[in-house]
């Protein structure tokens, strides 16, 4: 049976859409025009395209070409990332891999549900989990209020992924390149645990000056 | 009274003068001070009452150790008690309060108990109040008067209270990591931390002072202090104060407490008041130092007497003198470079030294500077009510007039001197007591070492510098430690064995060989070796002398306890709660560990001493619960329909981590109204039912098929595509673990669906049997349970009303979808076709469809339904209607399926396939499972039929309404269509062996017995006629 | 702290794994008789030092592990994943080498035929699964020997 595609035209209704763009200091939305300088930035992907690959040991090669071919990337080292014209492909699990954003990605996938369901399957994790982008020197900080990941820089470089908990609830965390000098993290929480991760990681950015922004 | 502040010297600014409270007057303070020096440079020298006996207490010390000056920080909700005195920094408007004493602190009316202190001794209260009066009343009397005693006496004693309003402050939790973390910034934590930084090792160091420097912060030249602290920073060590590391765990795990913004004296809102961070470090050096203990004399708690070297600190940090006129007593040589620089601020200052012979060089110094000297005497009583203003010395009883022979007499006594006050008196208003140091070997007794005992330097230490093998270092005056040099060349070496330690893992992964790695730092120790002192015992005239100051145990105590039996440190400890109160006896351990030794007839290192656990310093609690308070005490997992719910009247409650609608209320509805309403709505037209919260899990592979079939008591092999199937999983020893139904959606694609509360356990079920124990199977399982909302809608109108919604309207045909048909299909919402994935499926008994929606798209597809359910006169319904309807149709949930049954028991043993192994297959025949009078399902009806009952009672036979009975009642309900109330639970041998008898439900708590009736629990529509065509 | 190696993730603290329980357990065939099944669910040793079990990495890869501890310390001698097959690409470079390795064995085929190849494995698999079913209903793992401890 198919998977459900996303599909631009349809709006969708994430587990954070309520939430108040803005800026947001000392526990309070201020005005923008405040002040220039802003800490961190958050924003919340409101129609994240997120699909699961797994494979088995003796299909990797198949599934790499595969990959290569029509998405320019290959499966990950343990904990690492891939990126390539805006999909990120995350090593999550020994043969499991989840293809992050992209909006070319239709063809690769329709590829490799092409192949023998012994090769590669395809899951469609969409709307599963809630992707929020977190950029800022105080990231990592942040972050760790949070979960207990080494993110030194010398240790979690851009292009590594770590599932851990978030205040006990299982997360996906990735670092990118960084953005406007900064660090930059992205965080996949299960969709039906966001609002309550949500409000718990706005409680702690409240020190900070935080632009709060979906996307 | 005479302690003052000097005009210059110490590290405080002057320029910024502070005002501050104390029992609600106006003082001033200086920035840089704490609470405690502020109060001295005031002459507030009275500050607080003992626990027992409202003695007068006053500073004792310049730290942690402080077991003198406990006082409340501000009050009401924010208040603060038992807060030390000499760690409290001082800030604009700081409000301090004395405790435990009426009206105030200087003038205490429950100071009378002193009067009475002698019967007041250990144990007191429970020899002299339980099982009385009179005796004869037996244990039970005894106990009650006992404890109504109890109340009066916690009142009397006691330390600050705490604000029994909800605290008002926030905290929150930070996780680190570190190459190396060291403990203390004393000259070997500094030095540690720069020998690590400068091989190119991340360092955290942390300090529990807002000042950097530890030991060096007592020192009058700074130079040192401030060379050490910028060559660190230049190093980017990153440096945290007003930071406690209270506990270090296995694996180079610390635990920090940071005081954020007690500090200061208008925090931002959101700033939180103490953040706990859990640091991983690679190595952990640490460098905590040494603190300076007293010894037992007569009147050893009054106000005016305190540590030597806190009266050293006082001077050079505050720039307080805290007294004219200063005596010191001491058995060692580290007071004389104090007594030199209390001599040259202006006070006149006599020492009294136990030990008859302090070497030459010593002597020289102390004569040059004018300071006098009582050698081979003890101090042996302080005068004085509330300050001393005199001292009473006193030499040994038994060859007093022999000094010469003293150090054989005091190795016979374990350093507890028999002695008489001869008459000498000293005049003083300070008086400064030095009984050796004790290396605060708090932190490494945590991590398992067990600290030895050091005759020669008269303490408890280490028995190594390092231990590779816990990737841990001692450095400093924790090894005991005396000199500056020293400890600067152990500060070095633990920074190197950092390095080593590093340098290894790199090369050989985490299993290294450790190598051993042995100091090479001596101990220089003192010129004349420390004479061991612990208790000056005045032999006709005894005085009251004290170990433990919080908790006002006394000399006598510890050898009341000893005298008693409690021989074993552990058991002294808690008979006389000596090193219980807050400061856990970081000064009167010690003493007390000799008193008791000496009792014993024992060297010290025989009695040993308690084991040491985190905190290290207090804790408040709500620094420890940081962010997960209120209503993030867990986190709340919500339905993609949860705000369309509340928006329509559902009243939630608790299903796990979930909040799921309970009932929708209409206006003058009470829940029994709401659910009897709901679940009659849906018999009779139709219901629309949040059910997301139910596991989903996708399973992927070309061995499925088989995977489901070796999970599954039932059947699944021969499951068509496009079919659900209701199936039961049982756990290995047979009992059943869960139920929910697969769709076959592929040749190899299936989807699950558990029971809400097994959703995660059944994941990991499936995942365990993949990866353990059947590896060659070829399946990959996804949980997809927060990818789908999942709604039901059910009752004979859903089929028409479920044709309004979809893209076409002939899916749900009885054709195309009968009973356990699954299709995919879409529902038109906001002019789109949405996907989704239907199941002709019901858990009501109702002609039903559970329907499966992409989340992001749920509250769309929600509108569209409930506009077409409403119009057709159907309604919402929570878990309580759908509670309802399923205790009707008897079917079982995680109430039933309780871990304790078989499939048998639960009725559903005809669909266990006998032709085929599964899990479980084999011990569900173990012949206990297999007997014919186990509880099984059953229906139970009140006699009286007007009548109710309750979940959890127990059926008994009318004859025997006692005890565990032969059943019991797991859900009960009021049903409509029955027409009565009506329950469901389990009863041995089932409802065919009481066919036509009377069964008691019986509630022994409430003592409410009900006669019921059992019944087939399938109480209406048994044959399943309503939910086919 | 209870630290945990991951094959897969790293070191990570225990409160991203879950226990499992004796990893040094055979479990016997389904079709096994009653007596070896009791032997294994219900005997249990109590071991003072070192023990094997399983741990799952359950809010992390999700492998389930073998962990070598001892119950008095703490101590952790060794993790791997139960499943090999997991364990050998858990590893860096893994699936580089096994690419590699696909690709030269493959030579000059093409991605569709290596695709074709796994697949009739499938089907000679599924053709024997269902023998199996039919004939003695017995799985295909055939360790119904009596557990024994070490």
């Amino acid at each position: 049976m198919t998977n459900t595609k996303s599909n631009s035209s349809i709006t969708r209704q994430g587990a954070l859409a309520s939430v108040r763009p803005g800026v947001y200091e000392s526990g309070q939305w201020v005005a923008e025009s405040a002040s220039g300088a802003v800490d961190i930035t958050i924003a919340i992907t409101q129609n994240l395209n997120l699909q699961q690959i797994t494979f088995w040991q003796e299909s990797a090669a198949v599934l790499n070409q595969q990959l290569q071919t029509h998405l320019g990337l290959s499966i990950p080292e343990p904990l690492k990332t891939q990126h390539a014209h805006g999909a990120t492909l995350l090593r999550l699990e020994p043969f499991k891999c989840w293809l992050v954003g992209g909006s070319k990605t239709a063809d690769a996938l329709s590829s490799l549900l092409s192949l023998d369901i012994e090769a590669a399957s395809v899951l469609d994790l969409s709307h599963a989990r809630t992707h929020i982008s977190i950029s800022g020197q105080p990231a990592a900080d942040l972050l760790n209020r949070h979960l207990a990941i080494d993110l030194r820089e010398k240790s979690f470089l851009a292009h590594s992924v770590a599932s851990t908990v978030f205040d006990h609830v299982g997360t996906t965390l990735y670092r990118s390149e960084n953005k406007n000098g900064a660090p930059h993290y992205e965080l996949l929480l299960p969709r039906t645990f966001a609002l309550s991760l949500w409000e718990q990681l706005l409680t702690s950015a409240s020190a900070s000056r935080t632009t709060i922004t979906h996307q | 009274m005479s302690a003052k502040r000097l005009h210059s010297g110490g590290i405080i600014n002057r320029s910024v003068p502070i005002t501050f409270y104390w029992d609600d007057m106006p003082f001033t303070a200086y920035e840089g001070d704490t609470l405690a020096a502020a109060l001295l440079a005031n002459q507030q020298t009275l500050v607080a009452r003992s626990f027992k006996y409202h003695r007068p207490r006053g500073i004792m010390s310049a730290g942690v150790e402080e077991s003198g000056a406990l006082v409340t920080i501000g009050s009401g909700a924010k208040a603060t008690p038992n807060t030390t005195a000499t760690t409290q920094e001082i800030f604009e408007g700081l409000h301090a309060y004395g405790q435990n004493a009426y009206p105030h602190v200087r003038f205490d009316v429950g100071e009378v108990s002193n009067l009475f202190g002698r019967f007041f001794a250990a144990g007191f209260y429970y020899k002299t109040f339980m099982g009385i009066p009179p005796l004869e009343w037996g244990a039970q009397w005894g106990t009650k008067i006992w404890m109504w005693y109890e109340k009066l006496i916690r009142r009397a004693a006691g330390m600050g209270e705490a604000s029994r309003l909800p605290d008002p402050d926030s905290y929150e939790h930070q996780h680190a990591f570190c190459d190396v973390l060291v403990v203390g910034s004393g000259i070997a934590g500094l030095t540690a931390a720069i020998t690590a930084a400068e091989n190119g090792l991340d360092v955290l160091l942390v300090e529990q002072d807002f000042e950097w420097g530890g030991a060096l912060l007592s020192h009058a030249d700074i130079s040192q202090r401030v060379e050490l602290i910028n060559k660190a920073e230049s190093l980017r060590v990153r440096m945290m104060k007003r930071t406690t590391a209270f506990g270090l765990y296995e694996n180079g795990c610390a635990g920090l407490l940071e005081r954020v913004s007690e500090h200061l004296s208008q925090p931002p809102a959101t700033m939180p008041r103490q953040r706990v961070w859990q640091v991983q470090a690679g190595y952990t050096i640490v460098a905590s130092g040494s603190l300076e203990r007293g010894f037992a004399f007569g009147n050893n708690d009054r106000p005016g007497v305190m540590t030597a070297n806190a009266a050293q600190h006082y001077l050079n940090r505050f720039g307080v003198l805290v007294g004219q006129n200063i005596v010191i007593a001491t058995n060692n040589d580290s007071v004389y470079a104090t007594a030199i620089a209390l001599q040259q601020a202006g006070a006149a200052v006599s020492i009294v030294d136990a030990r008859a012979d302090i070497g030459l060089e010593l002597h020289q110094t102390a004569s040059d500077y004018g300071i006098a000297l009582y050698l081979g005497n003890m101090v042996g009583n302080a005068c004085g009510r509330a300050h001393v203003n005199e001292v009473e010395l006193a030499m040994p009883y038994a060859n007093s007039a022999n000094a010469a022979s003293e150090s054989d007499n005091e190795q016979k006594t374990n350093g507890i001197v028999p002695c008489s006050l001869y008459g000498t008196r000293l005049p003083c208003d300070s008086l400064l007591v030095s009984g050796g140091w004790s290396p605060v070997v708090h932190l490494l007794s945590q991590r398992g070492i067990k600290p030895v005992w050091d005759s020669a330097r008269a303490c408890f230490v280490p028995p190594a510098a390092h231990y590779p093998e816990l990737k841990l270092s001692a450095a400093g005056a924790v090894n005991g430690l005396w000199d500056s040099d020293d400890c600067i060349q152990s500060g070095r070496e633990a920074g190197l064995a950092a390095v080593l330690a590093a340098q290894q893992a790199a090369a050989n992964g985490s299993n290294i060989a450790h190598a051993k790695i042995k100091s090479k730092v001596a101990g220089r120790g003192w010129q004349t070796p420390i004479a061991p002192l612990y208790e000056v015992q005045i032999v006709k005239r005894p005085k009251k002398s004290f170990v433990d100051f919080q908790h006002d145990v006394t000399s006598d105590d510890v050898r009341l306890a000893q005298r008693e039996g409690f021989v074993s440190v552990e058991h002294l400890k808690r008979y006389t709660t000596l090193g219980m109160a807050t400061d856990q006896g970081k000064m009167g351990n010690v003493v007390g560990l000799a008193q008791m030794a000496a009792a014993a007839g024992k060297p010290i290192d025989e009695v040993g001493t308690t084991t040491f656990r985190p905190p290290y310093t207090p804790i408040s609690i709500g620094a420890l619960a940081g962010r997960q308070v209120g209503s993030h005490f867990r986190p709340l997992r919500r339905t993609p329909l949860h705000s369309w719910n509340e928006a329509r009247g559902a009243v939630m409650t608790m299903a796990g981590l979930w909040h799921r609608p309970w009932y929708y209320a209409r206006e003058g509805e009470s829940i029994s109204d709401a659910y009897r309403r709901e679940a009659k709505t849906v018999r009779e037209c139709v219901g629309l039912c949040d059910v997301t919260s139910l596991g989903k899990i996708a399973i992927v592979g070309v061995d499925a098929t088989e995977l489901l079939n070796r999970l599954y008591a039932n059947a699944f092999a021969k499951l068509p595509i496009g079919k659900a199937r209701y199936g039961v999983m049982l756990r290995d020893d047979g009992i059943v673990m869960d139920d929910g139904t697969t769709w076959r959606l592929s040749e190899h694609e299936y989807f699950m669906t558990t029971t809400t509360a097994n959703a995660a356990k059944v994941m990991a079920w499936m995942e365990e049997c993949l990866q353990t124990r059947w590896n060659e199977l070829r399946v990959h399982v996804s949980s997809v349970s927060d990818q789908w909302a999942g709604v039901a809608i059910a009752g004979p109108q859903s089929q028409k009303v479920l044709q309004q919604c979809l893209t076409n309207a002939a899916d749900v045909d009885n054709e195309r979808c009968p009973f356990m048909a699954v299709i995919n299909t879409t529902i038109n919402a906001a002019s789109q076709k949405i996907p989704c994935r239907i199941a002709r499926i019901s858990f009501s008994g109702e002609r039903a469809y559970e329907i499966y929606i992409p989340s992001d798209f749920a509250v769309a597809v929600m509108d569209v339904l409930w506009a077409a359910v409403e119009a057709a006169g159907g309604c919402l319904y929570g878990l309580e209607a759908l509670g309802t309807m399923r205790i009707e149709k008897g079917h079982v949930t995680a109430a039933e399926l309780d871990g304790r049954v078989t499939i048998e028991d639960a009725g559903l043993g005809k669909m266990a396939s006998v032709k085929k192994s599964y899990i479980g297959s084999a011990l569900k025949n173990r012949p206990e499972l297999l007997k014919e009078d186990r509880p099984r399902l059953v229906g139970i009806f009140p006699k009286q039929r007007a009548q109710t009952f309750r979940t959890g009672a127990l059926l008994c036979t009318p004859d025997n309404v006692k005890g565990q009975g032969i059943g019991w009642i797991t859900a009960v309900t009021h049903s409509e269509v029955v027409g009565h109330w009506i329950g469901i639970g389990y009863v041995a041998g089932g409802h065919e062996a009481w066919a036509g008898k009377t069964l008691v439900a019986a509630d022994l708590l409430r003592n409410s017995h009900v006669e019921v009736e059992m019944v087939s629990p399938h109480m209406f529509d048994p044959f399943g006629e309503r939910m086919h065509d | 702290m209870l630290r945990i190696k991951c094959p897969f993730c790293g070191e990570r603290n225990h409160n991203e794994f879950s226990y499992g329980g004796d990893a040094s357990i055979k479990y016997p065939a389904l079709d096994a008789p009653l007596q070896a099944w009791h032997d294994a669910v219900f005997l249990r040793e109590n071991i003072c030092g070192r023990q094997l079990e399983t741990w799952q990495h359950v809010h992390g890869c999700r492998m389930w592990l073998v962990v070598e501890r001892d119950t008095q310390t703490h101590e952790i001698f060794s993790v791997r994943a139960a499943d090999e097959k997991m364990q050998a690409f858990s590893q860096t470079g893994s699936v580089v080498s096994l690419s590699d390795n696909a690709r030269d064995n493959a030579s000059n085929n093409t991605a569709a035929s290596v695709a074709h190849q796994s697949a009739a494995s499938v089907v000679d698999k599924s053709a024997s699964n269902a023998a199996n079913h039919q004939a003695t209903k017995k799985p295909p793992r055939k360790k119904s020997k009596k557990a024994k401890r070490k």
